[in-house]
């Protein structure tokens, strides 16, 4: 099923397909499914319009997200996912030094965002 | 040995320095001791009261070292009782679990085993049995309520006691931890953040990991590159409990996303955190700058970090001498704004990958113990709760002669 997002940011069109995930634990694993170079070209372009995100994102109350921008914050909560990877861990995909990640599970991130 | 003077806290709460024998860590015997005399006989935190608010609301948390599920239910009347989740009639599961813990909730606050339809009140009484005259006269429904379990709830931590008859209620059982967290705000962080695993080591080895701070600079140079200069103060030993608080020079460097985070809702520790409300005057009592946590560790298996924008607990709960289960918690106020939930996002993905960068060690030294490789643990004056946490079992469940034995500065 394709992924559209609003007119508005159509230049995040080419990364929603990817990165619009509803859950910790999908975001998760497109991380580790990615290359480096993937992770900087998501997080550069998300970074040039992260402020807007948010900013349209906070027209609509917390919870009451129309279905035209919940892939934009699902977009948003991967960045979040993804920029430690490549602000600390020099694009490892991975967190470097770690706990087997499939085996770390996260109760609150099986549910929607 | 000569008294080390660098090691003034251990001679201050007269405790020995010498290396922890592998033993205490993979001896069968030892573990059963623990279940028997600690796990058995304590207090053990199990919920929160957010996570059950309205009557008939219920958690269903799973005990596999006493082979044993557990019922918290709250009842009209408002109180969570505990139960085991065992049917009276022929030992079925009252509630289906769904892993280590299920929720739900009751409508009409009763429970129906799907064995055979018996019907049980949230205070435990059996309340219908169907086909009830068929059974032989002697039976009756007054003596066959679920097997209740001794819950206590204190700043909203939900307790259970599998004693039948517990040796101290919980407000003598925590002593003097209720004076050292005040007023601590708890119930205005109830956003719940939660994260677990099975391990293969014992579950001592998994707590230890986390009671010191002379790891943070090299397991979390990843993570939180800085709080290099981390430092441990206040170090109090509580009765079978302690605490001590952990401060920072510096925080994580400023970077685009954690800048912009931060800047929206204060929720990690490596960054500055927001000063939301006053902490208790036992917490961080110099009111220092550096101030990342203090760190509560509840005899035997939770430990409570709090903050002063967010706290999170750590529990291990033992499932064989050589597994157990964590689980870790991290708590926030609740996101008022789409951008709050995106910001809160972001410090519990970075407390996640921290807790993986702990959990990195633990399966890698119960192999190392177990091997027989390494038969001894040898520990720092900084390490002191580990010492203690071992001084405080040692005590509890006895001398146990091979351990006595493989305790000595070699």
């Amino acid at each position: 099923m394709s992924v559209n997002l609003p007119a508005a940011f159509a230049d995040l069109q080419p990364f929603a397909e990817k990165w619009a995930l509803a859950t910790e634990y999908e975001r998760s694993r497109a991380r580790r499914a990615s290359t480096s170079a993937e992770l900087r070209q998501f997080y550069d372009k998300m970074m040039s319009r992260i402020a807007d995100v948010l900013s349209v994102l906070d027209q609509y109350p917390l919870g009451q997200l129309p279905d035209t921008h919940r892939p934009l914050m699902r977009m948003a909560l991967s960045l979040a996912e993804i920029a430690p990877n490549v602000e600390f861990y020099r694009l490892d995909p991975r967190v470097p030094h770690a706990f087997d990640e499939d085996r770390f599970l996260s109760r609150h991130g099986n549910a929607e965002d | 040995m000569n008294a080390d003077s660098h090691m003034k806290f251990h001679h201050q709460h007269q405790l020995p320095t010498e290396p922890i024998p592998a033993s205490a860590y993979t001896s069968r015997e030892y573990y059963e001791r623990e279940i028997e005399l600690i796990f058995r006989k304590d207090w053990l935190w199990v919920a929160r009261d957010e996570e059950i608010p309205k009557a008939g609301d219920y958690k269903v948390k799973k005990l596999e070292f006493a082979n044993t599920s557990i019922i918290l239910i709250r009842g009209k009347d408002q109180v969570v009782r505990g139960f085991h989740n065992v049917c009276r009639h022929r030992g079925n599961k009252v509630i289906p679990e769904l892993g280590d813990e299920t929720f739900g909730s009751k409508k009409a606050a009763v429970m129906t085993c799907r064995f055979h339809g018996w019907v049980y009140g949230a205070d435990g009484k059996l309340i219908e049995v169907p086909q009830q005259e068929k059974f032989p006269s002697c039976f009756d429904k007054g003596d066959n309520g679920l097997m209740l379990v001794t819950t206590a709830v204190w700043k909203g931590f939900i307790f259970i006691n599998l004693d039948p008859a517990p040796q101290k209620s919980l407000p003598e059982f925590l002593g003097g931890l209720d004076t050292h967290l005040g007023d601590y705000p708890f119930h205005q962080m109830t956003h719940a953040h939660t994260y677990y695993a099975h391990l293969n080591c014992n579950w001592k080895v998994a707590m230890d990991a986390f009671m010191e701070g002379y790891h943070v600079p090299t397991i979390h140079a990843g993570s939180f590159p800085g709080l290099s200069g981390v430092r441990v103060n206040d170090v109090k030993l509580n009765g079978d409990h302690r605490s001590m608080g952990v401060y920072a020079d510096d925080m994580n460097p400023p970077t685009p996303v954690g800048m912009l985070a931060n800047s929206i809702f204060n929720g990690s520790i490596a960054l500055e955190q927001g000063k939301n409300f006053d902490l208790p005057p036992t917490i961080n009592p110099d009111r220092s700058k550096g101030f990342v946590f203090d760190q509560i560790i509840v005899f035997p298996n939770t430990m409570i970090q709090v903050g002063s924008s967010l706290w999170f607990t750590i529990q291990m709960w033992p499932v064989s001498h050589g597994s157990c289960v964590l689980e870790g918690r991290y708590f926030i106020r609740a996101p008022l704004t789409n951008s709050e939930h995106w910001a809160q996002r972001y410090a519990v993905v970075l407390q996640r990958n921290a807790w993986l960068e702990d959990t990195a060690t633990m399966e890698d030294t119960q192999t190392a113990l177990r091997a027989g490789v390494l038969d001894k643990v040898n520990l720092q004056e900084d390490e002191i709760l580990l010492r203690h946490a071992f001084e405080v079992i040692k005590r509890r469940i006895g001398p146990v002669d091979f351990v006595e034995k493989d305790a000595s500065c070699r």
